[in-house]
């Protein structure tokens, strides 16, 4: 089949792309059960350089491919409710998506309207001085209230008072949002006829005129004696005790916000609306109506109020009943569980030594000694020879005991004193001289030395072409050597050494004469020994001597005697 | 003012999921998937994108001296795509689906 390109499953310019994400706590169908808690937010995606431009604008000039933007957030500008998407209306809606043909249901979406407060942030206690109360109660939590005042005090049956229904209602200050908690200690709460409506910190948010209530709120106001641009719109300044500080920094904010005086600036915190609205609209209605139910649900009768008491003696009563119950509970042993962990531990230590597993050591190599071939360490180390060790005991000038060296007694006189400084300097001046005397020496060494190198590399600088033959012996020679070795050769060149006598050389000194010895006298000439002749003559003097008697025995006639073997001389030669 | 509309017109649509947490992540690629089936709808399976490895090596030390060791520090990204066609009703519960934490979900949707 030919490459086709593949048709892609989704085509990006006619798609819309959305994060899942979790709905926000603002939105007020976060506490709506049936819609779902996530919903699709549409991402933007925008090119890069377009998007830092933008973030460049509001000061965040990185160059990374983050999106900034997305944490900016709107200045809390006006804002109104809308009935079309109040809380009670919360069937479907279709949305129109830029890419006309999606449509998915508004649920999936986050709605458009959000809430100031969070839902978390509801239930949060407000901790701190709760300063939207009543300003009676605010001043009652004061420390320095003062209780014997009269006026102070509450009337005993302030609840019934609080409970009757009446038009005072009306000219409470309704705050839509915050009819939950802060308005239970309101609602109750009735003092004077002066403190009708309560000094919250309202938001004029086109509930009531300003008209209705300001009148009154000016007139009350005006009692008091502080008044400054404060006090319209929070109960800091008269409640809570100034000090000198304090009411120095309410003065110098007085006049720091002189500037603002100007009308057509807002207030701060909350802006205000300017309008007006009839009494009778339908609008106003549906809200006290709203404000009612809820009072209704959080306002605590009376009824209920009186049982209370009965209760209690009740509940005091089965404390007592409970305590008198012996309760058996019983104490199962608990199972001896073993591990092989645990059973190891409960060796003894007297037998069972637990110690750190150590590698083997390694076996080293046997390393043999390269003179002796006999391997090393091995046998025992050979002790001092005789000759060091008569050297070691022969007494040198060095270890002779120094003064400076031997440790000072505690207890020295004066005269001990001087007399053991002036050894030491006696020492001291000694060593110098030592000391400078080796310095000589070896400096004169050195020299000499560096000297002979200094010729020995000239000679070799010189390449060996100078050399000089001597005419006698016929070596080389440099020239100024030739000079010393010319008489000397030619004394002793042709002349024969004399073989050396180490005896002799060895002999000198000594008492012992070298003089040479008498030629050994000369022997008479050794006469040769002719004891074979003798052997055979005597045996044959023997035999015929035995003949002869034989034969004398037997009357024979007697043989003749063996002939002699020594030459008689020439005298006697005929007889034989 | 609400506005009801007659035609199921079924769209296509492509989930993303992006982590760098495998096992979250296939967590939430089960139930979308088995939460799609259930409802009959024609779900491709999960296309798992090469992961992107994200590695720093750099010195141990706060100052310059020492042996020079480093350390390797590894970010990995693993991707998973999940294409459906499906009426936009049902698109409300596709997104009441618990998510993991950590668990990026990017929903683009196209016309059929």
């Amino acid at each position: 089949m030919p490459h086709k390109k593949k048709k892609p499953f989704i085509d990006k310019k006619k798609a819309v792309s959305f994060h899942l994400v979790h709905r926000s706590q603002r939105d007020p169908l976060a506490a709506d059960d049936t819609a779902p808690q996530r919903v699709l937010l549409p991402t933007q995606k925008r090119e890069d350089e377009e998007r830092r431009a933008e973030q460049r604008k509001y000061g965040v000039f990185f160059d990374d491919d983050y999106d900034y933007l997305q944490h900016l957030k709107e200045p809390s500008g006006p804002s109104e409710l809308i009935p079309s998407c109040s809380q009670s209306d919360v069937q479907e809606q279709t949305l129109l998506i830029p890419t006309p043909g999606i449509k998915l249901p508004s649920s999936v979406f986050a709605s458009d309207f959000e809430e100031d407060v969070g839902l978390l942030n509801k239930a949060a206690p407000v901790s701190g001085p709760r300063l939207d109360f009543d300003p009676d109660i605010v001043a009652a939590l004061d420390d320095d209230f003062d209780f014997d005042n009269p006026d102070n005090l509450l009337e005993d049956d302030f609840i019934l008072q609080a409970n009757e229904p009446s038009g005072e209602d009306e000219q409470m200050d309704v705050d839509f949002r915050r009819y939950e908690i802060e308005n239970d200690s309101d609602g109750k709460y009735v003092d004077d006829d002066m403190e009708n409506s309560d000094e919250d910190d309202y938001d004029s948010e086109g509930l009531l005129s300003d008209e209705e209530l300001g009148e009154t709120q000016r007139y009350l106001f005006l009692e008091e004696e502080t008044k400054s641009r404060f006090t319209d719109y929070s109960m800091t300044s008269s409640v809570m005790r100034r000090n000198e500080q304090l009411t120095l920094l309410d003065e110098r904010f007085e006049k720091f916000f002189e500037q603002f005086d100007d009308d057509e600036i807002g207030a701060l915190d909350n802006a205000e609306l300017e309008g007006f609205i009839h009494a009778d609209s339908n609008r106003l209605q549906e809200v006290l109506n709203d404000y009612y139910k809820e009072k209704a649900k959080n306002c605590v009768k009376l009824d209920t109020l009186e049982p209370l008491e009965d209760e209690n003696l009740l509940i005091n009563e089965k404390d007592e009943d409970e305590e008198e119950e012996i309760v058996t509970v019983v104490i199962e042993e608990p199972e001896e569980k073993w591990d092989c962990e645990s059973i190891c531990s409960t060796y003894s230590n007297l037998y069972n030594h637990p110690q750190l597993i150590k590698c083997p050591p390694k076996p080293k190599h046997i390393q043999l000694s390269s003179k002796t071939g006999i391997p090393l360490n091995v046998l025992p180390q050979k002790g001092p020879t005789a000759k060091q060790v008569e050297r070691m005991q022969m007494i040198n000038d060095s270890d002779l005991p120094r003064v400076s060296v031997q440790p000072r007694c505690k207890n020295e006189t004066k005269e001990d004193r001087k007399v053991r400084k002036q050894a030491i300097r006696e020492e001291r001046k000694e060593r110098r001289v030592e000391k400078k005397a080796n310095r000589l020496a070896f400096k004169l060494e050195k020299r000499r030395q560096e000297k002979e190198l200094l010729n020995l590399k000239q000679n070799v600088a010189d390449g060996n072409l100078k050399l000089c033959r001597c005419d006698v012996c016929g070596r080389s020679f440099a020239p100024d050597v030739l000079e010393r070795h010319g008489p000397i050769c030619k004394r002793l060149f042709n002349k024969k050494r004399k073989p050396f006598n180490s005896l002799k050389q060895r002999l000198e000194g000594t008492d012992i004469l070298t003089v040479r010895r008498s030629p050994p006298a000369k022997m008479p000439p050794v006469k040769k020994s002719n004891w074979r002749q003798q052997h055979e003559d005597f045996i044959n003097a023997i035999r015929s001597a035995k003949q002869c008697t034989l034969a004398i025995k037997e009357g024979r006639p007697l043989p003749s005697p063996p002939p002699p073997t020594i030459n008689p001389g020439w005298g006697l030669l005929c007889f034989q | 003012k609400t506005l009801v509309e007659p035609e199921v017109a079924i769209h296509r649509g492509r989930i993303t999921l992006t982590s760098h947490n495998v096992k979250s992540l296939e967590k939430v690629r089960a139930d979308l998937i088995g939460g799609a089936k259930e409802k009959n709808l024609k779900v491709k399976g999960p296309v798992r994108m090469p992961t992107e490895t994200l590695q720093i090596t750099i010195r141990k030390t706060p100052c310059g001296e020492g042996s020079k060791t480093w350390d390797r520090f590894q970010m990995r990204i693993y991707k998973r795509l999940i294409d459906l066609h499906s009426p936009s009703k049902i698109v409300k519960p596709i997104t009441s689906i618990s998510i993991e934490s950590g668990v990026e979900v990017e929903v683009t949707i196209a016309d059929a």
